[in-house]
Parts: structure tokens; C-alpha cells; sequence
């Protein structure tokens, strides 16, 4: 089986993380960003499971299955606080959220 | 052959939805590309043999992270202000951040010469995942073990907080 090569993966990867990146440093609401960090862990898993098909032992599939279960706990934690900041403020736009500044 | 068909299927199916989620103001709309994006992913994972990981792809990420992706859209919009619009801000700098940021990637990439050959995946490869999570990384398994613990209690807390302060 001709097998499609490694760099495709990794294109891909890196065209997902730089969206995800993009969406984080362009939207203005808080869930939007949090499906940008979403998407730049995906990337990464992507290149795990991209490099673990040259590694007999699985680490990299090991080590994406962990990456996944803490990007769960991430959005559980992530979600939690959205909902505080937004009792408070009653809004769920980042520009409005200039607390902190000054 | 087949190989190349399917990766190019699925990963323009990725790239088209990506490609949504920038352009789409709509929060939920872009939760549904992010959906199209996610099982891309898992039937890439199947095409480079991580069956397994595409699996817990499907169950953690279309089935938990965006169920509380769009549980967040819905208990942050108020009904008479209309569906859920996200403006933009920093358009020029995030695209010039980004783009840079891509265009070196690709450009590192394109120049390696990744000359290793594949490994023959293993028919038993669930059990072998199982294996190594409880001999070489076990403590690395307790150790997320008592994580997401932390985290469920975490965010039951912080609830619970915000409920007591009304």
C-alpha cells in the first residue's frame, strides 16, 4: 500500500493550528475562542498519531489519548468559569471584559 | 492509492469547515463546522492505523467537548438579542500572525526528509495501548486519574459558587 507521506499530515496540522490560532486572536466571543483552543489541540493529537505510525511502541498514540482526556478537563474547568463571568457581567464578549485593565 | 483518495477527501472536508469557522459570525454555526472538523480528524486517525484513538476522538470531542461547547453558546445568549454573533477584532494582525506562522511551519516541514518507513500496525493494537497505559506510563495514568478528578470537583465548586452569590 503506497501510503500518503508524513509531510501532508503535518501540513494539515499546522494549517489547523494556525485557524485555531487565528479564531482565538480574531473572535470576539468567549465560547468562539475556546473552539479555536480546541482546534490547536488537534492539531497536535494530529501530529501524534501522524508520527506514532513510524514508532512500533504506540507512545504517540499513548501520549495523544492523555493530551485528549486533558483537553476534556480543560473545557469542563473553561466552561465553569464562562458561566461565573457571565453572571456577573451578563455578557460573553471579550471586549467588554476590560476589568483588569488600568 | 486509495490512501491518498481518502486523505485528500477528509482533509479538505477539515480545511472546508476550518475555512467556515473563520468565516461564520454565527457562534453555532461555527460549533457545527467545528463537528465537520472533528470527524475529519477521526477518520484521519483511522487512515494512519490509530483506530483506537479515533474512537476516543469520536466519544471525548463530538460527543462531550461540543455538546459543552454549544451548552456554553446556550446559557450565554439571551433569547430577544437574536442568535449568537461573535464580531471580529485584530483582523489584519491575528491574519498576519497567523499566516506568518503558518507560512514557517510549512516552510520547516517542506525542508525535512521524514526518510523512516512504517511501522506494520498490530491486530491487537486496543490491547496493546492497554498494556503500555499500565506498564510504562502507569504513573502517568493515576496521575490523570487524580486530574480529572481535581477538574470534576473544580468545576462543581465554581457552579456551586456562583449559584450561592445570587
Amino acid at each position: 500500500m503506497t501510503s500518503v507521506p508524513i509531510h501532508y499530515y503535518l501540513i494539515l496540522a499546522g494549517f489547523l493550528f494556525s485557524s485555531g490560532l487565528l479564531i482565538v486572536l480574531m473572535k470576539r466571543n468567549i465560547v468562539f475562542v475556546l473552539m479555536g483552543i480546541e482546534l490547536m489541540l488537534n492539531a497536535a493529537h494530529l501530529n501524534f498519531a501522524a508520527f506514532s505510525r513510524f514508532d512500533s511502541k504506540l507512545d504517540g498514540q499513548v501520549m495523544a489519548v492523555f493530551s485528549v482526556v486533558l483537553a476534556a478537563a480543560e473545557a469542563a474547568i473553561a466552561l465553569a468559569i464562562l458561566l461565573n463571568i457571565y453572571k456577573k457581567h451578563h455578557t460573553s464578549d471579550l471586549e467588554d471584559l476590560k476589568e483588569l485593565k488600568n | 492509492m486509495t490512501e491518498s483518495v481518502f486523505f485528500f477527501l477528509f482533509s479538505g472536508m477539515a480545511v472546508a469547515g476550518v475555512l467556515f469557522m473563520l468565516f461564520t459570525r454565527n457562534v453555532i454555526h461555527a460549533a457545527y463546522g467545528l463537528v465537520v472538523v472533528l470527524l475529519s480528524v477521526a477518520a484521519l486517525y483511522v487512515l494512519l492505523n490509530a483506530q483506537f484513538l479515533a474512537v476516543v476522538q469520536l466519544l471525548m470531542y463530538a460527543g462531550g467537548v461540543v455538546v459543552l461547547l454549544v451548552f456554553g453558546i446556550m446559557l450565554t445568549t439571551r433569547k430577544q438579542h437574536g442568535p449568537p454573533i461573535s464580531g471580529h477584532r485584530m483582523v489584519p494582525l491575528g491574519v498576519v500572525a497567523a499566516g506568518g506562522f503558518f507560512g514557517i511551519l510549512a516552510t520547516i516541514i517542506l525542508q525535512q526528509d521524514f526518510a523512516w518507513v512504517p511501522v506494520e500496525s498490530a491486530m491487537d493494537q486496543t490491547k496493546q495501548i492497554g498494556m503500555v497505559f499500565l506498564t510504562d506510563h502507569l504513573v502517568a495514568f493515576e496521575f490523570i486519574a487524580v486530574v480529572l478528578l481535581a477538574t470534576l470537583v473544580g468545576a462543581s465548586l465554581l457552579a456551586k459558587k456562583s449559584s450561592e452569590n445570587d
